[in-house]
């Protein structure tokens, strides 16, 4: 039946061009063939069939299936279906961990003994932090706190090194980098605590697509192993922690740091110190650099001078910070940032004046300004963002010590403002909205104006009568 | 010589079962191995191309499909089109039963119709989606190969080593 059993044809006689020649150049329906002659000779074997069909009905379809056929169809499956797949046998165990790309590892053991890497060897985005820490599965106390999530027993210490306790050993976390490294070359993305530079260097010099990493209990010496990646864009090293551990990233790091991923495009700094030298090492030598967050920091005064290094950068966010900067300087050393379009100010302490007023100095060319809840912002201190005359869009979310004079001394000097978001404030009222002020209202492209609601309320309070008071919601989109 | 002006050229196709089926080139060329082949060798268009590993049950019903969207591509392109073309595709797997669907599979892909072949895997993946292993089991034909032990340990695995993530956008 077949034509690949063709008599050759003479050596003198050209050879009409056939099928079989083209099977030869795509050989994926010539696999198909020899199945099915292979099929078709095990079916001859019976002696009751006739002809080819029945008999292809019988044998496991699947194995006809093949693997690339198979893929694209658990690929259209749901997620909440992988595991349950898994469990069919072991032929999909093996296509179904084929298409998995990002998993959380709960378990160090199974990154360690290789089970990961053979289940899963796709892998581009791997977060070790739970894995990281060691906890007894069978107590009932969850502590979190942001994205650690572990189980206690009830006897932890009381000096409350949790976290220490139960991080896993340096070394072991090392080891586990390193199976890593050896079986995901891919790896994008990596979320991990307590490794050390050792670690990072396998993993820098194996995955070399490494493009984010996000690295908690950091300190200086680690960041030597973070420079060897250098295709890393985002970065996210979190140092101190209040009440979990403490780690030091000072300027050494934040240097070594800057000389090394030169191609840094989103970078976090939380709790770290440091100070002027490290953020201007930064702004100098990552020069696409575009969003800078700082949260929490411990930094020496006198770094927001630096912040105007940053060429590149259009996002600056600052979150949880105690203080800003207490003495940042004389003006003419301040400078700013070019091209900077985003502050995003949230859960901050603001009440040191000269504080705020270098940042926003630092910050004039920015279009858009977020401020939500943060602590001591009143009048005087938001008198100080009239210096920055572009806002396009501003929002402010629990400000409750903004009165409407204030915020409008400040936004009728905005000559390019389109959008205001007001929500949650509790001293803006609406009986004090001026004339001019309700001018500029009418002209903005979008106003949301909640001050007096609780941002909050969930919409089952609605028909209690909760929250009734002050719901106008102009949009003029 | 006579014109072979604009009259549709019709190929003939030999399925395994020995049927052979005339259809015009626009219809043939929709499966690329064949358009494939006739780009590598024009001048082959008389002879009859066998297909060993398409029966004429598949062949016929691949013929329509080809037929029918041909037709829906000739007209303009609109909602409406598209909500008929929708409702063809879902007529046309929903009378058959899992065994022609994993056939007509085979068979788009060793002809090489791409959006037939899409649509038929979309297919296969709705009806086993969220169904238990044992219906999937029973739908592809397939064995569980699992001693209880290994079975177990999957388990384990699934329940305590890690923990899917969705994906990001990339």
């Amino acid at each position: 039946m077949s034509v690949l059993e063709e008599n050759p044809d003479s050596p003198l006689k050209k050879r009409p061009p056939s099928w079989s020649d083209i099977w030869l150049k795509n050989t994926k329906p010539l696999k198909h063939v020899v199945f099915a002659m292979q099929l078709q000779s095990l079916a001859s074997k019976d002696p009751k069939s006739q002809t080819l069909i029945p008999k292809f009905a019988n044998i496991d379809r699947t194995l006809l299936l093949p693997d690339e056929l198979l893929l694209k169809i658990l690929s259209r499956l749901p997620i909440s279906q992988r595991n349950p797949n898994s469990l069919v046998c072991k032929r999909w165990l093996n296509l179904q961990g084929r298409l998995v790309r990002s998993l959380k590892i709960l378990d160090w053991d199974f990154l360690e003994s290789g089970r990961l890497i053979t289940r899963f060897p796709n892998l581009t985005h791997v977060d070790l932090l739970n894995g990281c820490l060691f906890s007894p599965r069978n107590s009932w106390i969850l502590l979190t706190h942001r994205m650690v999530k572990m189980q206690t027993s009830s006897d932890f210490c009381s000096n409350w090194k949790l976290l220490e306790a139960s991080l896993l050993p340096v070394e072991i976390v090392d080891r586990g980098l390193q199976a890593l490294a050896n079986g995901c070359p891919n790896l994008r993305r990596l979320v991990l605590i307590n490794a050390s530079e050792l670690g990072l260097l396998t993993v820098a010099e194996e995955c070399l697509t490494l493009q984010e990493l996000e690295l908690h209990k950091c300190n200086d010496n680690v960041l030597r192993g973070i420079a060897a990646c250098e295709n890393l864009q985002i970065l996210k090293l979190v140092g101190n922690v209040d009440g979990l551990y403490s780690s030091l990233v000072s300027d050494i790091g934040l240097t070594i740091l800057a000389q090394g991923c030169k191609r840094l495009v989103k970078l976090e700094l939380s709790g770290c110190e440091g100070s002027f030298d490290g953020i201007k090492a930064i702004g100098q030598c990552c020069l696409m650099l575009e969003e800078l967050t700082i949260s929490d920091h411990r930094m020496d005064d006198g770094w927001l001078a630096a912040l105007s290094f940053c060429e590149n950068l259009k996002t600056l966010k600052l979150l949880s910070c105690k203080r800003i900067d207490l003495s940042p300087g004389p003006d003419e050393y301040l400078g700013f940032c070019p091209a900077l379009e985003r502050l995003h100010l949230q859960k901050c302490q603001l009440r040191s004046k000269k504080s705020v007023r270098a940042l926003f100095r630092v910050c004039e060319a920015v279009r858009e300004v977020v401020v939500q809840d943060c602590w001591g912002f009143d009048n005087d201190m938001f008198s100080y963002a009239s210096v920055c005359r572009r806002v396009k869009f501003l929002s402010l979310e629990g400000c409750s010590l903004l009165t409407t004079g204030g915020l409008e001394a400040v936004i009728l000097s905005w000559h390019e403002l389109e959008n205001l978001i007001v929500v949650s404030c509790k001293n803006i009222k609406e009986s004090d909205i001026s004339p001019a002020l309700a001018t500029l209202f009418s002209i903005l492209k979008e106003l949301r104006w909640r001050p007096d609601a609780k941002s909050l309320l969930a919409s089952t309070l609605v028909g209690t009568g909760m929250g009734k008071r002050g719901g106008k919601f102009f949009k003029r989109t | 010589m006579s014109m072979a002006a604009v009259e549709t050229k019709k190929i003939t196709l030999r399925t395994a079962d020995n049927h052979e089926f005339e259809v015009e080139e626009a219809i043939a060329m929709e499966f690329s191995t064949i358009k494939t082949f006739f780009d590598e060798n024009p001048d082959a268009s008389e002879d009859t191309i066998p297909l060993p590993n398409v029966t004429s049950k598949c062949l016929s019903a691949i013929i329509e499909y080809c037929k029918s969207h041909l037709a829906f591509r000739a007209r303009e392109t609109s909602s409406s089109i598209d909500e008929q073309v929708r409702t063809y595709d879902e007529e046309f797997v929903k009378a058959r039963d899992n065994e022609s669907l994993k056939e007509l599979i085979l068979a788009a892909n060793y002809l090489n119709i791409k959006a037939l072949l899409d649509m038929l895997n979309q297919a296969v993946a709705d009806r086993i989606k969220n169904k238990s292993v044992e219906y999937v089991r029973r739908f592809f034909g397939l064995e569980n190969d699992y001693t209880p032990e290994e079975e177990a340990a999957i388990r384990a695995e699934n329940e305590w080593a890690f923990e899917g993530v969705d994906p990001d956008d990339d």
